[in-house]
Formats: C-alpha cells, sequence, structure tokens
C-alpha cells in the first residue's frame, strides 16, 4: 500500500474515529490504527471557550443583526446610516452604542465614552458609519496652485492644496499615510462643472499636458478639462481618457497628441466632435447621436476616420501610417478623397500620400509564446512576423504576450505587434543573501558563485557585506546568471524598492514620478537633466512610515521596465498594493492566503501605457526564505532540480504530484554552499503554448453540423463551441479559440457582431504554400477577396451609399442599386450641419508636434 | 491600444465548488456562530500558547467573519470552509505580523478547569494536562502547513475536502499531509518519551 492509499485508508478510519465507529477498513494494520489513535487524542485536546468569551459572541451577533438579515436575504429598516447634524440624540446614541457594543469593552467604560463622543459630535457634526465610508479630502484641482511659466515645479500634497511637504533634504521622510507611498490626488479630484465646449478628463496617469491659446502647455492637474481649439498631449508611461458630453469617450495612450478641432453639442444642431490625432494611441468609444445626424471624426496625417455609434482604436505609428481598427459599428476611412468602410472586427491601414487599403480582419489574444523567429506561435497560432510588426519588451519562448494583427485573404495571420506581460519563471531564480566577494565576471552572495556579465543590472554602490537580492536564470548545470543584483534593504533603512515611472514634477526635496511622490535627502544620486516626461528608474527604500525615499533616480533605459515594492494590500482581484493598480495574468504568481491589509512584496513589468503588470505578490518576509526558483526535477534519489543539487530532509515539504521531469517550484535557504530546500511544489505555470485568440471574419457558408468561413477555416458546431447570435451566411464573426495547458486548441466561442451588405461568395481553393511565408513580404494588408460573377477582373466604381460618397467593386454595383444606392458622389448637402463632409477636411495645425526633451 | 484579457488569479488555481444548503435564516447564522465559536477557538488556541492572544483573535476573527457576511452564498459553499477561510487568512496574517513561532508553549490549566470530568480524578487530570502539552509541544516542532492541516482537522473540526478548500489544495494532497504530519507527531512523542 504506497502512501496515497495509506492516507485514505487512515482518513477513513478518523472520520469513523470522530464519529464515535469503529469501522476500520480491511487494510488498516497496526501503523494505521496507531496513527487513527493519535489523531483521536489530538481530537480530545479541544480547548472550550469561556463564559466571557461566549457572552462577548452573542454581543457580536446583536451589534451585526442588520449583516446577519442582509445575509439571511431580508433587509431591515434598521439599519446603521450616519444621524446627520441635527438629528435625534436618542438615534446618535443607539449607533453608538450599538458600534460599541461589538467590542469587549467595560460596560461603564463604553457609556463614558459614548457620551464624551455624543458631546463632541454634538458640535461638529456626526461622522457616516456602516455603508457609508468617510472619504479622504482632496482639493477641487482649480485650488491647485498653477506654477507659474517656468517655475520648478512643486510636489503634490493629498490633503489640502496649501500643506507642502516638510522634508529637509538631509533627513526625515514625508508625512505620509502609514501604509502607502504618497499619491497624486488627480484621479479622485473632486468634480468640477465642465464648460459646454469643453472635453471632461478623467484617470489622468503620469504626464498628461494641455496648450491652451497662449500657446503654453499646462498640466492637466491645473483643470480637468480642454477646450476645443486647445491640444492635449501625453508623456511616457501615461494616459488620461476625454468624456465628451453625449457619453462618447476617446482613452488616450502614451506619447499621444490631439488637437480637439470642434465640439458641437447636439442641442445646438447635430453633434459634431472632431480631432486630430498627430501621434500615439487612442480608443474610441462613440455614442449613436440622436436620429444618426451628427459625427465624430477622428483625423491622422494620412488618413480619416468617420465613424457614427462605434467603438475604434486609432494607433499612428511612428512613420505616421495610420490603423484604424473596429471594434463595434462601422468607420469610413478616407484619406486623398478616396474613402473605404471598416465595419466591426476590421481593420484599415492608411498611409502618407495613398488611399487607405481595403479593410481587413483583425487577430488578437494574449499567450504563452511557444516559437519565435520569422513565425512566432502564441496560444497554438501561428503569427507571421512582418517588416512592420513592432515586438515590445523582448519576450522569449515560455513568455505571456499579448497579440494583435491582421489576417490576409490567404488566412495567413500577421502579427502587427507583440507585448511582453509577464516573463515565465521557469529557469529563473531568486537569491538573497549578503555579498561575501565582487569579482568582475562573478561574484560570490551568500556562500554561491553567480556569474555577472555586461548585460547584468547592477545597482550602484554596492560593497562587499552589503544584503542584496539577485534575480537571474539558471543555465545548463545549475550555473547561476545574474540579470539584476539589487540593494535588499536592512531593518535600520527599510526594504528595498525598484521604480520605473515619469517624471511629473521635482523639487529638491520630493518627485512625483508616475503619480507617486518620491523623497530625496542629501545622499540621494540623480542624473542631471532629468526633466518632466523623462522616463526614470528610482531605487531606494520604503520606510516606516510607508514613504518611499530614494536612493538614486537615474534615466531609465529603453529595457528598463521592471518594478519591485513593498507595500500593504488594499485591494484583491483587480490587485491594488500601496496605491498602486496591478494587472495579473495566468503567469503571476500569488503566495496562498493574501488578503487585504497583508503585507506582501511586489515584482513585474510596467507596460508602455503605464499600466504596472504583476509578475509576483507574495509576502513579505523579511526572515525568510533565501531562494525561490521553478526548474525541472532531474533527480529524486539525491534531489537536483535543474542543475542544483538540493539538501532535502525530513522537514522539506515535498508536494504530492511532484516527479521526475515534472516542473517544480524550490524555496529554501541557504546553508553555506547548500541549498536546503524547505519546500518542493508543482508549479503553476500556464502551460505549453496556452492563451486565447480572437479572430474576426465572415461567414460563407452554414449548416446544421458546420460553418465556414472567408479565412476558410471549417468550424464543427456544437460540442464546446458557444454560439452567439444568428450564424447566416454574411455573418461577420468574432471567433475565439484557446488553448489549454495540453497544448489542445479548441474553438470556444462563436459571437456574430454584425453583417455585410453583400455577402462574399466563397471563397476558391487555393493551393496550399509550401514554404514558409517570408517575414520580409510588403506590409501591404491584402483584403479579402471580391465576389466575382465572371473571370473579367473587378474594376471601381465610386456610388452614393446611404449619404456617403464610397468606392466599390464593379461587380458589387448590382447589390448596391438593388438597395437604392446611386452612381457617382453623393450631392453636396446645403445644410453641412446635417451632414458629414465629404471632403477630406485639412488639419488647422502644423502637423510635427515637437516633444520636450 | 493595446487590450489585455485580464485572468482573474483564481481561475489559475481553480477552486472546488460543494453545493451549499439553501438560503439560511437569521438564527440559523447565528446558531453557526455559535457552533463554530469554539472551533474557531479550539484552532487559535492549538497554535498560540496564550490565552489572552488566543480569544483576542478569535474575537477579531468573528468579528471580521460578521462583518464581511456579504460575501457569504449558502449555495455556493460549507460555512465551515467560509469561516475557516477568513481564519486562517487571519491566522497567516498574524504570524506574519508578529513573526511568532508555531511552536507551543501551552498552558490548558483554564481549559481544564473550565470542563472538568467528573469520573476522573485530580491526579488523572494533572497526567492528563501533561500529555496535552506534551502532545502540543510535538506539534509545535512540526513544519508550518502539516501543523496547520492537523490543527484544522482536528481543532476545527473540517474534513479533508473543507481543508482543501480553505488551503487551496488537493483533497488527496491534504490526507497524505495528515499522514506524514501524524508520522512525525508520533516518531517525536515517541523520541520525547525515550528521553
Amino acid at each position: 500500500m504506497n502512501d496515497h492509499e495509506r492516507a485514505r485508508a487512515l482518513s477513513v478510519l478518523l472520520d469513523a474515529a470522530s464519529c464515535g465507529q469503529d469501522g476500520a477498513p480491511p487494510e488498516a494494520d497496526g501503523e494505521l490504527r496507531a496513527l487513527a489513535a493519535l489523531g483521536s487524542a489530538l481530537g480530545d485536546l479541544r480547548a472550550e471557550p469561556g463564559a466571557a468569551q461566549r457572552a462577548a459572541l452573542e454581543r457580536m451577533l446583536q451589534a451585526h443583526r442588520a449583516d446577519i438579515a442582509r445575509a439571511a436575504g431580508r433587509r431591515e429598516a434598521t439599519r446603521r446610516e450616519a444621524p446627520r447634524p441635527g438629528a435625534s440624540m436618542a438615534g446618535a446614541l443607539a449607533g453608538l452604542r450599538a458600534w460599541f457594543s461589538g467590542w469587549r469593552l467595560p460596560a461603564a467604560v463604553g457609556a463614558l465614552v459614548v457620551m464624551l463622543i455624543i458631546a463632541v459630535l454634538a458640535l461638529v457634526g456626526l461622522p457616516g458609519r456602516g455603508g457609508q465610508e468617510t472619504m479622504a479630502r482632496v482639493p477641487s484641482p482649480t485650488a491647485m496652485p498653477v506654477p507659474a511659466a517656468g517655475a520648478t515645479p512643486t510636489p503634490r500634497a493629498v490633503d489640502g492644496p496649501t500643506q507642502e511637504p516638510t522634508i529637509e533634504p538631509s533627513e526625515t521622510p514625508l508625512a505620509g499615510p502609514a501604509t502607502r507611498p504618497t499619491l497624486s490626488p488627480t484621479s479622485t479630484a473632486t468634480p468640477v462643472a465642465i464648460p459646454p465646449s469643453a472635453v471632461a478628463l478623467h484617470h489622468v496617469r503620469g504626464i498628461v499636458e494641455i496648450q491652451g491659446a497662449d500657446g503654453r502647455w499646462e498640466p492637466a492637474g491645473a483643470r480637468p478639462f480642454v477646450r476645443a481649439g486647445e491640444d492635449i498631449r501625453t508623456g511616457a508611461l501615461s494616459g488620461v481618457e476625454m468624456a465628451f458630453d453625449d457619453g462618447s469617450v476617446a482613452r488616450v495612450g502614451a506619447d499621444a497628441q490631439i488637437t480637439v478641432d470642434r465640439l458641437q453639442p447636439a442641442e445646438t444642431g447635430a453633434r459634431a466632435i472632431e480631432l486630430t490625432q498627430w501621434q500615439g494611441e487612442s480608443e474610441h468609444t462613440v455614442a449613436r447621436a440622436e436620429d444618426n445626424h451628427g459625427w465624430y471624426v477622428v483625423r491622422t496625417p494620412s488618413g480619416t476616420g468617420t465613424a457614427v455609434g462605434t467603438a475604434f482604436q486609432v494607433r499612428v505609428t511612428p512613420a505616421l501610417a495610420s490603423w484604424f481598427s473596429i471594434d463595434e459599428g462601422t468607420v469610413r476611412v478616407s484619406n486623398l478623397g478616396s474613402s473605404v468602410v471598416a465595419t466591426a472586427g476590421q481593420a484599415a491601414l492608411s498611409r502618407m500620400a495613398e488611399a487607405p487599403g481595403q479593410p481587413v480582419y483583425r487577430v488578437r489574444g494574449e499567450g504563452e509564446v511557444t516559437e519565435t523567429g520569422p513565425v512566432w506561435r502564441i496560444a497554438g497560432q501561428a503569427f507571421v512576423v512582418y517588416e512592420a510588426s513592432t515586438v515590445v519588451g523582448d519576450p522569449q519562448v515560455g513568455d505571456w504576450v499579448s497579440v494583435e494583427g491582421h489576417v490576409d485573404g490567404s488566412g495567413t495571420r500577421y502579427a502587427d505587434r507583440i507585448v511582453l506581460l509577464t516573463r515565465s519563471a521557469i529557469a529563473h531564480v531568486r537569491l538573497t543573501g549578503g555579498v561575501d566577494a565582487i569579482g568582475a565576471t562573478a561574484w560570490t552572495i551568500a556562500g554561491q558563485q553567480v556569474t555577472i556579465t555586461p548585460e547584468t543590472d547592477i545597482e550602484e554602490g554596492l560593497q562587499v557585506g552589503d544584503a542584496v537580492s539577485v534575480d537571474g536564470t539558471i543555465e545548463a548545470g545549475g550555473t547561476l546568471v545574474a540579470e539584476h543584483i539589487l540593494y535588499r534593504g536592512d531593518s535600520v533603512l527599510g526594504e528595498a524598492f525598484s521604480y520605473v515611472g515619469v517624471v511629473q514634477s521635482a523639487s529638491k526635496s520630493a518627485w512625483m514620478i508616475s503619480d507617486v511622490q518620491i523623497a530625496l535627502n542629501g545622499e540621494t544620486a540623480t542624473d542631471v537633466d532629468l526633466p518632466a516626461g523623462s522616463v526614470v528608474l528610482v531605487r531606494g527604500n520604503v520606510l516606516e512610515d510607508g514613504s518611499w525615499l530614494a536612493r538614486s533616480i537615474r534615466r531609465a533605459s529603453s529595457q528598463q521596465r521592471t518594478f519591485e515594492f513593498v507595500g500593504e494590500v488594499e485591494q484583491v482581484d483587480p490587485w491594488t498594493v500601496a496605491g498602486i493598480d496591478l494587472r495579473t495574468d495566468p503567469y503571476t504568481v500569488v503566495d496562498e492566503g493574501i488578503g487585504e491589509d497583508d503585507r506582501v512584496r511586489v515584482q513585474g513589468l510596467v507596460l508602455d501605457d503605464g499600466t504596472r503588470v504583476a509578475e509576483a505578490i507574495k509576502w513579505d518576509d523579511r526572515d525568510g526564505l533565501a531562494f525561490a526558483f521553478v526548474g525541472t526535477v532531474e533527480r529524486m534519489d539525491s534531489w537536483q532540480v535543474s542543475g542544483i543539487a538540493l539538501a532535502v530532509d525530513d522537514d522539506t515539504e515535498i508536494d504530492p504530484g511532484v516527479d521526475v521531469d515534472g516542473l517544480v517550484r524550490v524555496t529554501g535557504h541557504l546553508a553555506g554552499t547548500e541549498w536546503v530546500a524547505e519546500r518542493i511544489e508543482p508549479a503553476m505555470e500556464a502551460g505549453e503554448g496556452a492563451g486565447c485568440i480572437r479572430q474576426y471574419s465572415v461567414v460563407t457558408k452554414v449548416d446544421a453540423g458546420q460553418v465556414a468561413l472567408l479565412d476558410g477555416a471549417t468550424l464543427t458546431r456544437g460540442g464546446t463551441m458557444v454560439e452567439e447570435g444568428t450564424l447566416e451566411r454574411g455573418a461577420v464573426v468574432e471567433v475565439e479559440a484557446c488553448t489549454d495547458r495540453s497544448g489542445s486548441t479548441h474553438v470556444v466561442r462563436i459571437t456574430v457582431l454584425s453583417h455585410v451588405d453583400v455577402p462574399p461568395l466563397e471563397r476558391p481553393p487555393l493551393e496550399v504554400p509550401t514554404d514558409t511565408p517570408s517575414p520580409v513580404a510588403g506590409p501591404s494588408p491584402v483584403a479579402p477577396p471580391s465576389p466575382t460573377t465572371g473571370d473579367e477582373p473587378a474594376g471601381k466604381v465610386t456610388i452614393c451609399h446611404n449619404g456617403q460618397t464610397i468606392e466599390i467593386s464593379t461587380d458589387a454595383w448590382p447589390a448596391h442599386e438593388a438597395i437604392g444606392d446611386t452612381m457617382g458622389p453623393c450631392p453636396e448637402p446645403d445644410d453641412r450641419s446635417a451632414n458629414p463632409p465629404t471632403k477630406e477636411p485639412k488639419p488647422t495645425k502644423a502637423p510635427k508636434p515637437t516633444k520636450t526633451k | 491600444m493595446v487590450q489585455y484579457t485580464r485572468k482573474p488569479v483564481s481561475e489559475v488555481r481553480p477552486r472546488g465548488k460543494r453545493a451549499g444548503t439553501g438560503p439560511l435564516s437569521v438564527s440559523e447564522i447565528e446558531e453557526l456562530f455559535r457552533e463554530y465559536h469554539p472551533k474557531v477557538y479550539a484552532y487559535v488556541r492549538y497554535r498560540l500558547g496564550d490565552d489572552q492572544e488566543a480569544e483576542d483573535l478569535t474575537a477579531d476573527i468573528l468579528e471580521r467573519a460578521l462583518s464581511r457576511l456579504a460575501t457569504y452564498d449558502a449555495q455556493k459553499g460549507a460555512f465551515s470552509t467560509w469561516l475557516f477561510s477568513i481564519a486562517h487568512n487571519m491566522w497567516v496574517n498574524y504570524v506574519k505580523k508578529w513573526k511568532r513561532q508555531s511552536a507551543l508553549q501551552v498552558d490548558y490549566t483554564a481549559a481544564v478547569e473550565n470542563h472538568p470530568d467528573p469520573k476522573t480524578s485530580p491526579e488523572q487530570d494533572v497526567l492528563r494536562q501533561e500529555q496535552t502539552e506534551q502532545m502540543l509541544s510535538c506539534l509545535g516542532t512540526l513544519p508550518e502547513r502539516q501543523q496547520e492541516i492537523l490543527t484544522l482537522r482536528f481543532a476545527g473540526q473540517l474534513s479533508n475536502r473543507e481543508i482543501a478548500h480553505v488551503l487551496d489544495m488537493n483533497e488527496r494532497t491534504v490526507s497524505v499531509y495528515i499522514l506524514r504530519a501524524l508520522r512525525k507527531l508520533r516518531q517525536q512523542l515517541a523520541e520525547d518519551e525515550a528521553r
């Protein structure tokens, strides 16, 4: 009988014993019976709470009567709502008595305190309680002092507009909140009345500036709106949300600049919103205008998108080409007098001095990388990387990435952008300990030799004897190669942190960096010339009061995007630690049992738009383990994992499921040169090529058993595939395919988004290509084939379709004629307010914005 | 702009679901608290060497559970699992916060006095107390995870399945842990007696 079987038999014995039975299974030998007896003896040790505790429980149950009633599904009228000033004293007394009755406070003292508090509150007014949280008061942005042009910006205080940090250069930390660094209050600013011809700004993150009529740029915190005729721009790792009065929203990403050309609210005529996006990315959710009049226009240097009631994204590339990607509805993309109409699931590319290309179908998703090179495999799907592809963050095989791209007429997927979200933990090691020796190519840390390469990031000023943390990889044979060596901190100075952000403001004693206030003292080392907008790497220590004191502030390289800090958990899933919002994904390692108010250490990556993705959220165990890594079990008789020999003894916890060739997470401490394993558990990795990809296409044929798509795919209906909407020929669909941890890919969902006006004919069969597509092929996306009625090549004609001038294939003309379209461009409207413009409006400003260095 | 499909961490570690018993009345909820109060206290008392601290932590656990009753859905799981999840999290937090060792210095005198067994003599009570102290002292030498599982099993009186839900483990893993922990405890007791 192996351990699993014995464990099961023992459980049966223990369960029987707890019921007072003696139902011993036949396989229960002497050892099992002895263990069962021991278990029974343990069960007999139960301590009982005393009378005082039982009475305290009754008081708690009384105090929480309303909570219990709500949980039982009944509302009680006795909701504990804060009595307002002037309300009856009796009500206040009852409420406060109920509050204190839940505590083990002697009755006499409790009554005295209650009376004292009532007396005080009667003078100043009663606070809220129960479901009402008291919000920290933050100053109205209009009350904030606006720095004069050219003045050194001063950091923003949290409590009141006139409170300045009191830190002196050489010593005391900021008097911030005890549990978190001082945060910028802009995202929680009190609402301010927005003028009718202005756009409200929400969720300001990092550097966001407005250029007024006088040409000066000022921080968006000075006023939370932008008027027609003004520009708004964002810095690195920054973003903002523009909310229009009709409900439309534009989310602006990092390094973007947008001019608000025109704002015409619906009350004065047809709703008109006209923007020019000079650079960067934005995401638009457009509210449908009343009576379908009005328009929403986004111009770029290489094209214009016009939308009515839709959701789409606009990305202006560094080469000033513009991608318009549609989530809902339709967008007409025009340039140089030519237009195309893109619908949900499609994207259209418009280049400088060229007519827009025909729309292509999009593909996007997230997943594990299993192959790189000319063709990447992400979430089990192949993506061709071509000359215009952007790869961000240097992802490697095993890492988790997001991918956006398009599909050509042959069904080939092209990756337009691949972004690293989380690195794989496999063969990555974290080691903490003292520096024993420093050499040119290797250091000795906690008795272990750690190889140093030219790429190793070593914090400045480290010396023998310093406590450090090392993050690196385990190479063949168990060699450790360091990627980062950072000062760990100590019990006096506090835990170390590392933070990448954008400089928003700076003073002698405190800087605001990506909405976090960083304190400086006389020992803080900084690079010269780090103006607002610079992306910097800050290293320092989290002080006892929770404030962050910098040891160094340096300009960050484009590859430096990691962060690490210690703080208290404010919210779980979605996570907020020390006031900083974090994203998680299947690779995020979260220690068991972490909940609100717990002190944790967070490690992760910051993305270009400022999003912080957590790679690990762990207990902040200062006296804890010295190493942790994920590797493959090579031997178990004398333990070896990924080339590292482990010392395993009776105290080592080895989880069931650990086996040779399996992936495990090992944690432990170093004793001399020995890696003493304290725990070995199966690693929670996402798996071979796991992830989900969503691809858009058009249904060409449907029957009871199958759905055929324009890209050549044929899906089997039923099974685990969920159908949303009516599948019929011409339906534009989103197909979601997911790969599980075993590497199996399944279509999990097909969703109907819209229908094309002219259903495409079935795609003629193509020859299967024998070679891998060349990655240097031109980036022009190939549109799906137009419907043809014969063998002659299809020409193009200009027609007026639903009041809009568009170009279509001549072969598509019969279908359009049948629905009432007319040949030739649409007539010029007499009343401009009733119809959107048909010609490309010229931008009103010079196209090249200058960036602040 | 890049859009990220954020998958909740709970989906990475899927938790087993167990059919609940349906909506509870006010009195049923109150009875559950009364029923589990001793179990929570015993769970905490096993781990702490001080009566007063155990009382305080137990009260904190129950107070938090009552204030978060809105998160309890009887349709989705047993009350015991929900309550001991809170207890476990608060215990872990307590340990991390105060850097307590798990080894006990047990004083069960109060417990024995509160519940004297009329069938036993005072001498037998003293012997029982000594044995209790010895057993719990040895319990404190076990690795943390084994202590936690044994405490939930014998003090909290949770089933293996409930323990698996609380600790987000596989049920089979829990049973193996119990086997190994009891073996180690037995060995430790034998070594103690031999001295």
